[in-house]
């Protein structure tokens, strides 16, 4: 054969004739290859750019015309065929950098078209075999769109072109690509198609049968990880084919259940094992395999190990001894039902054969350690058959094990051990003096080094703590004279729930402390730039510069340049940083002018519909209009020092002091004849705490000596006559909500419990709160509000930091937060001193059913505490659950609670209490209510409570053997403990005690 | 500047394997460092299916990524002196430090050996292990003295992977992290076992949840508070439920500045895993360290100390002190500059260090605090000065940094400064370049 030139090449190209190029290329040296390489990049590369034949007449090169004239003519099969010929050339000649990097070869089609020339490719490099192709294909592995396929790759190493591969990602190719693909193979006169199906492919390639196809049941692939890929119906196939053997296939793929593989894998090699329908004989050939399969931790593969060995069982061909021994393994597994079927399987066992008792017991032992209530419950029973076998030892270790137990176990527990100790005559063996001597022992833990203190401390003793110190007033407010006067009684205990305008809120240790300097504002700033931790930091910056800025040391650019080149870095649009959502809120522009800067563009739209944010932005822009006059040297202005924002909080939560709020204006503001500015007065009405007014009242100025006066004279309960002013009413609308605390009084009901308002020309904002049937509320400003409920399944994360403007909202109006609740404001749940509202409780029960995971933690926090400082009156919070009934998740719902209730005995109570409201007013008990009940049965049992008649009354309605009957008839039979009501009792005033001091504490102001 | 990785290859003489010896299997542990393949010892397994889970969940660690879908490629360390074997390794993403300690109680035989080498760990090998878990007996060599090596003496299992800076980083920031922890709740395994097994999936990723004691039990919770330890992304904490689910003493948990470490104990061992303040984050960065670095009293007693070490398995600081004829607090702070070096690990069951030396060429390990680095540039390039002096402690300082002059404050209430960085973690990843520099300045020498 003549040498071959580029010209031969250009030829073959032209004339799309692969074999011959193929054949030609494959008598070439290397070096010979390297001599054509240059050439023949850039035949491919203009066939890539001209034979696109999107390309212009005019710039097609003269030689790529004929090419151009084949394809008008329709001369070749498919009008890319020179394209593809021509690319061979690059497998054939070039280094692999060229089908690394096409692009830069300006061979941009090189590597979607190479991906469907396997047949092409292998039959190429086989003959030429360069040095870089095993780094090329290791290369190629780790990029997202391989060229290579595993056929490639297979190929060249059963032509002894690469050594064989036995990793992990060879195989998980091999599972993915083995089969036809789909792509342009006819076309691209590639061979795959000659192989119909997977299966050809295997018998095409025996020595696959040898160790490959073993090896894919050893690795995470999608061979098991997605049977309907047809792997497991094809390795069946091949084992009634002879090509595998089936005696192999069973029991390698018990031993690969052993094996760190993922779960899906596991449970598809789980699946396949009992699709190849091993006979019993089979099986017991496989028993060792099957008794090493129960230390398995995946559930499903434990749950194989215990069916086969019940399967063999049935058939007498199980060894008590081996299974007995081995079965404490499956215990440790996560699920409960191959632990169910396990002690089963241990009963029937020892029934055969009563020589294995003593092991079944050990290992029923074990069983208690299960998670699962239903496992332990069913280890009792069998460990209460198999009494007469159970040692000193054994006994100490279920001693030891009654800790852990579901408390809904704990007597059936207790009641074993009293028959072990009665039928003994050895006194009972304390857990402390024994240890476990084997492995297979149960794990005896022992108890924390630091005694692990519950949240709660449990109701002390039945003393009455000594109430001589609090004030009469807090001691009726706070209930803690009901409360000792309910247990004195020995009454029925019930939570009352507290008015929110008794309600102390002047905390000391909750204060919110202004900036103190221009240097605390600088840092203040650049953090809040960076990060949104607390909101309220939000205020204070607000007012810091409102206070601080005209502050301006003449070291200033020195001190904040570092700042302003981190405001210009932070407020790109649409990066969703602090600065780029605060623009929509003059929050960018604010700051700017604060630092002298150019204004930095951000084009986001101001559109707040709510009032809440409203006023925020009122805020910012009333503040930025100050700092604009004192830039411009107003002299009017500038005459006046500057003032303190009114609205900046004075305790967390978003409370203002209302002796602060008097402070503020008598010594900025009145003095100078500063108009309040109706939205930060406004807003700092919203944020009065109920306590502190009257004093405040008293420290006020005439109301004529500013502007808003009056309003705040009555938000502070005095007897003003309001007249409706439209240009003011933002702050009488405030003022009416704050007043709610003063008419705290049953002949005001609400007319509308949440309501909306309008206000001005046709500007609606919302007001959101209840609007009182008050008579000194203007009529005009009462006909502007509507029944608005904002109800949402959407629960807003509190948390989430980017969210930090629906976290400034939630502090809007901390007296009334129904409206916020309702919108799905978390905040709110974390208020401990306020009583839980239908709508809190709303709150709470969806984000208790919430997907993710936080949020369930945080009502697991907010019941927590709800139910530790008395805040949930367990007949709403029921009430709510049943109404809500279809809205949640009922295994995660009960999941919280059951988490709850294990706090402390008040909790176990307020839960059971809140779960009975629910279940009585359910029109019906839906499937799953087994949920609610066994979590009733565990509290029940935990305080020694039984249930209330109308309780009673319902679960009598449910019959039946199913899993809500079974409980409902425990709950039914469930008898009242003596000194229940005494213990609930203390610990309610032990709660109320807590309440009455801490406010005791606020009051003293310490 | 620093790179971020840099390539590294591990040659080994063979491939970790299991085979069976003599009808035992044989778990021969493949070394390799940078001055050849050492040979520390072979014994007898006491427990092997304790041994194969510990090393199986060492594997499942080294190559997890906690953050993105990746495999982890570097193998652990293992130090051999003085009755201890210790396996020492980080999560792909490098915020899992796992720390496994054998002694002499897991073998048959006595520990030998002493030094520190990388461990080849390959999937094979892994499954090889899940098989161990069965055996009554096995056998173990760490290297091995008569490796029969392919044709011509040539390596034949070789792994080239980037070495990122921040593995290597973590390893010696990590270790102030362990000394300073606090032991909060001991917990009985079965519990912490539950515990575990009833954590929301993919929780904490964003969003850091605490841990806190409720009655007997642990539980969740968003509050943070004295007794509590954070939980930073659920599924990291799932890596060590194996562990736990064989493990029949309860667990340990500590906690230091956001760093919590639990500790199992297993027949013979103890296995330690440490995890990062958050999930997208390793512990190189922190910086902990960096401040007594710049102006501690460890620089004296340095070299001194650095002598003394020979492979112990525990450091005793008071013996050292009296050879070495320092004050004790100074041969602490010089152990504390020593693991920054990754010249000593800290353990925490022991509440000592050990001398370990990591494998790797020590010009790498040498240049780890580029922040410390940048603060004396700082100082070298005169782009500090002070601006003015506030009092005896507090006193202001303009640094130059790109384009902006930041103003750093230096007082006993807490350094602040005008920086990006400042701004964004405070001093909760160690001080700012420029308030380093200017504590350099202030306090320090500048050596």
């Amino acid at each position: 054969m003549s040498k071959l030139t580029i010209d031969d090449i250009r030829d073959l190209v032209f004339a799309a004739d692969r074999d011959q190029l193929c054949e030609r290329m494959a008598t070439l040296s290397e070096d010979q290859r390297t001599a054509l390489a240059a050439d023949a990049l850039k035949l491919v590369s203009d066939i890539d750019s001209y034979c696109s034949f999107s390309t212009k007449p005019e710039e097609v090169p003269d030689y790529l015309r004929d090419i151009k004239a084949k394809v008008d003519n329709e001369e070749y099969p498919d009008w890319r065929c020179p394209r593809w010929t021509s690319q061979l050339l690059v497998v054939g000649l070039c280094d692999c950098e060229a089908i690394k990097s096409s692009h830069k070869f300006k061979i941009g089609w090189l590597r979607t078209d190479l991906k469907d020339m396997q047949q092409r490719m292998l039959q190429v490099l086989d003959a030429r075999r360069p040095k870089w192709l095993a780094d090329w294909l290791k290369w190629e592995w780790k990029q997202e769109f391989p060229v290579p396929s595993w056929y490639l790759e297979r190929g060249l190493i059963r032509s002894g072109a690469l050594p064989a591969n036995d990793s992990a990602e060879y195989f998980a190719r091999m599972s993915d690509e083995m089969q036809v693909i789909e792509g342009n193979f006819v076309n691209t006169e590639d061979t795959l198609t000659l192989f119909p199906s997977r299966r050809a492919m295997l018998e095409a390639d025996p020595d696959l049968f040898k160790h490959d196809i073993w090896r894919l049941l050893q690795v995470d692939s999608s061979a098991f990880r997605y049977p309907q890929l047809g792997w497991p119906d094809l390795l069946i196939e091949l084992s009634a084919a002879g090509h595998l053997d089936r005696m192999k296939l069973l029991s390698e793929s018990l031993n690969s259940m052993t094996l760190p593989l993922s779960v899906k894998t596991l449970t598809g090699l789980a699946k396949f094992h009992e699709q190849l329908g091993p006979t019993v004989a089979e099986r017991e050939q496989l028993t060792d395999a099957y008794l090493r399969l129960l230390h398995v931790s995946n559930s499903t593969v434990v749950g194989l190990a215990v069916t086969a060995c019940d399967k063999l069982q049935k058939d007498k061909r199980l060894a008590a001894n081996p299974f007995l021994n081995n079965l404490p393994g499956a215990f440790l597994a996560d699920k409960k039902s191959p632990a169910l079927a396990g002690i089963k399987l241990a009963m029937k066992v020892v029934q055969s054969d009563p020589a294995g008792v003593p092991q079944a017991a050990q290992a029923l032992v074990n069983a208690l350690q299960h998670s699962d209530a239903d496992v332990q419950s069913l280890a009792l029973e069998g460990l209460l058959k198999l009494r007469s076998s159970i040692t000193a030892e054994l006994r100490a270790a279920i001693e030891e094990q009654l800790d852990f137990l579901a408390i809904a176990i704990r007597p059936q527990a207790k009641k074993l051990l009293d028959e072990l100790a009665s039928s003994s005559e050895d006194a009972p063996v304390k857990s402390s003096t024994k240890k476990p001597n084997t492995s297979d022992m149960p794990a005896k833990q022992s108890l924390p080094a630091k005694p692990i203190k519950s949240q709660q401390a449990e109701p002390s003793n039945g003393d009455l703590p000594d109430v001589a110190h609090i004030d009469a007033n807090i001691r009726r407010d706070s209930h803690l004279e009901a409360a000792i006067a309910a247990r004195s009684a020995s009454s029925p205990p019930v939570v009352l729930p507290i008015a929110k305008h008794v309600i102390l809120r002047r905390d000391q240790e909750s204060r919110v402390n202004p900036i103190a300097d221009l240097d605390e504002l600088i840092s203040a700033v650049a953090t809040f730039v960076e990060k949104v931790d607390d909101v309220i930091e939000l205020e204070r910056i607000l007012d810091g510069i409102s206070r601080l800025h005209r502050e301006k040391p003449s070291d200033f650019d020195k001190r904040v340049d570092a700042l302003r080149k981190q405001v210009i870095k932070r407020s790109e649009t649409y990066s969703s940083s602090t600065l780029d959502v605060g623009a929509e809120i003059g929050l960018l522009t604010l700051i700017t002018t604060w630092l002298d800067m150019e204004p930095v563009p951000n084009p986001r739209r101001i559109h707040w519909y709510t009032m809440r944010q409203w006023f925020l932005r009122e805020r910012v822009y009333e503040l930025i209009e100050r700092l604009n006059k004192t830039k411009q040297g107003d002299p009017y202005h500038l005459k006046k020092n500057p003032v303190p924002m009114l609205a900046l909080p004075t305790h967390r939560g978003g409370w203002i002091d209302p002796v602060v709020l008097v402070e503020r204006i008598n010594e900025h503001y009145a003095p100078q004849h500063v108009l309040l500015d109706d939205h930060d007065i406004a807003q700092a009405i919203l944020r009065l705490t109920p306590d502190g007014r009257s004093e405040a009242l008293s420290m006020l100025g005439k109301p004529d000596y500013y502007n808003g006066g009056k309003d705040l004279r009555y938000a502070l309960g005095d007897k003003v006559e309001v007249t409706f002013n439209s240009r003011h009413a933002v702050i009488q609308l405030a003022a009416e909500r704050a007043r709610i605390v003063s008419l705290a009084d049953e002949k005001y009901q609400p007319v509308l419990p949440i309501a909306q308002a309008s206000l001005g020309s046709g500007q609606r904002i919302l007001l959101e709160g209840a609007l009182l049937e008050d008579p000194t509320v203007p009529f005009e400003l009462m006909k502007t509000g509507f029944s608005y409920e904002p109800k949402t399944d959407y629960v807003h994360d509190h948390l989430t930091r980017h969210l930090w403007p629906q976290r400034w909202a939630a502090m809007t109006n901390p007296m009334d937060t129904d409206a916020s609740c309702l919108s799905g404001h978390t905040s709110h749940l974390l208020d401990g001193e306020a009583t839980w509202t239908a709508a809190a409780c709303r709150l709470a029960i969806l984000a208790s059913s919430q997907d993710r995971g936080e949020i369930r933690v945080l009502a697991t926090d907010a019941l927590v505490e709800a139910c530790q400082r008395l805040l949930v009156v367990p007949e709403v919070l029921g009430h709510v659950m049943a109404v809500n009934y279809s809205l949640v998740k009922l295994n995660r719902v009960s999941k919280v609670l059951s988490d709850v209730a294990k706090v402390s005995k008040l909790h176990h109570w307020l839960v059971l209490r809140s779960l009975e409201a629910c279940v009585i007013e359910l029109p019906e008990l839906p499937s799953d209510s087994h949920l609610l009940l066994s979590q009733m049965v565990e509290s029940a049992i935990a305080i020694g409570a039984s249930l209330q008649p109308k309780t009673c009354d319902k679960l009598k309605s449910i019959e039946g053997k199913s899993k809500s009957g079974k409980l409902a008839k425990q709950l039914l039979g469930l008898s009242e403990e003596a000194e229940h009501i005494a213990a609930i009792n203390t610990a309610i005033v032990d709660a109320t005690f807590q309440r009455a001091c801490r406010w005791q504490r606020i009051a003293s102001g310490k | 500047m620093t790179s971020v990785a840099v390539d590294y290859t591990y040659s080994y003489p063979f491939a970790s394997e299991v085979c069976a010896d003599e009808e035992k299997p044989l778990v021969r542990l493949s070394t390799y460092d940078d001055r050849g393949s050492p040979h520390f010892f072979n014994s007898g397994i006491a427990e092997p299916a304790i041994f194969a889970d510990a090393l199986i969940s060492i594997s499942t660690i080294v190559r997890s990524h906690f953050f993105e879908r990746k495999v982890g490629l570097l193998d652990p360390v293992v130090t051999c002196g003085q009755s201890r074997l210790r396996f020492e390794g980080f999560s792909g993403c490098c915020g899992v430090y796992l720390q496994c300690n054998f002694d002499d109680s897991a073998f048959t035989s006595p520990i030998q050996g002493r030094g520190t080498t990388n461990i080849d760990f390959n999937e094979q090998f892994v499954q090889g292990l899940a098989q161990t878990r069965f055996a009554e007996s096995a056998q173990l060599s760490v290297g091995a003295n008569d490796v029969t090596l392919g044709v011509g003496g040539r390596v034949i299992k070789e792994k080239k992977v980037k070495l990122p800076l921040r593995w290597l980083k973590g390893f010696c920031e990590v270790q102030s992290y362990l000394t300073n922890a606090e032991l909060l709740f001991t917990i009985p395994a079965v519990e912490v076992l539950r515990f575990i097994r009833g954590l929301p999936r993919s929780a904490g990723r964003t969003q850091t949840l605490w841990l806190t004691a409720a009655g007997n039990t642990l539980r969740l919770t968003t509050k943070t508070g004295k007794g509590t330890v954070p939980v930073v992304g659920t599924e990291r904490l799932r890596a060590i439920e194996p562990l736990v689910r064989i493990s029949k003493k309860p667990v340990e948990i500590w906690h230091a500045r956001g760093v919590t470490t639990w500790k199992i104990v297993l027949t013979g061992c103890t296995f330690v895993a440490t995890f990062s303040p958050e999930i997208y984050r390793g512990f190189s960065g922190e910086g902990q360290a960096l401040q007594s670095l710049a102006t501690g009293d460890w620089k004296n007693a340095l070299d001194q100390v650095r002598s003394k070490l020979h492979w112990q398995g525990t450091i005793d600081s008071t013996e050292i002190a009296e050879k070495a004829n320092l004050p004790v607090a100074e041969v602490q702070s010089a152990l504390d500059a020593l693991a920054t070096r990754g010249l000593v690990g800290f353990d925490i069951s022991d509440q000592s260090f050990f001398h370990r030396e990591l494998p790797f060429n020590s010009d790498l390990i040498e240049d780890l605090h580029p922040r410390l680095q940048a603060a004396k540039k700082l100082i070298t390039n005169s782009a500090i000065r002070q601006h003015q002096s506030i009092s005896a402690t507090d006193s202001e300082w303009l640094v130059q940094g790109s384009g902006v002059e930041h103003m750093v404050r230096l007082s006993e209430s807490g350094d602040r400064c005008t920086c990006t960085w400042y701004s964004k973690h405070q001093n909760n990843r160690g001080p700012c370049k420029h308030i380093l520099a200017a504590r350099i300045l202030a306090f320090g020498d500048n050596d």
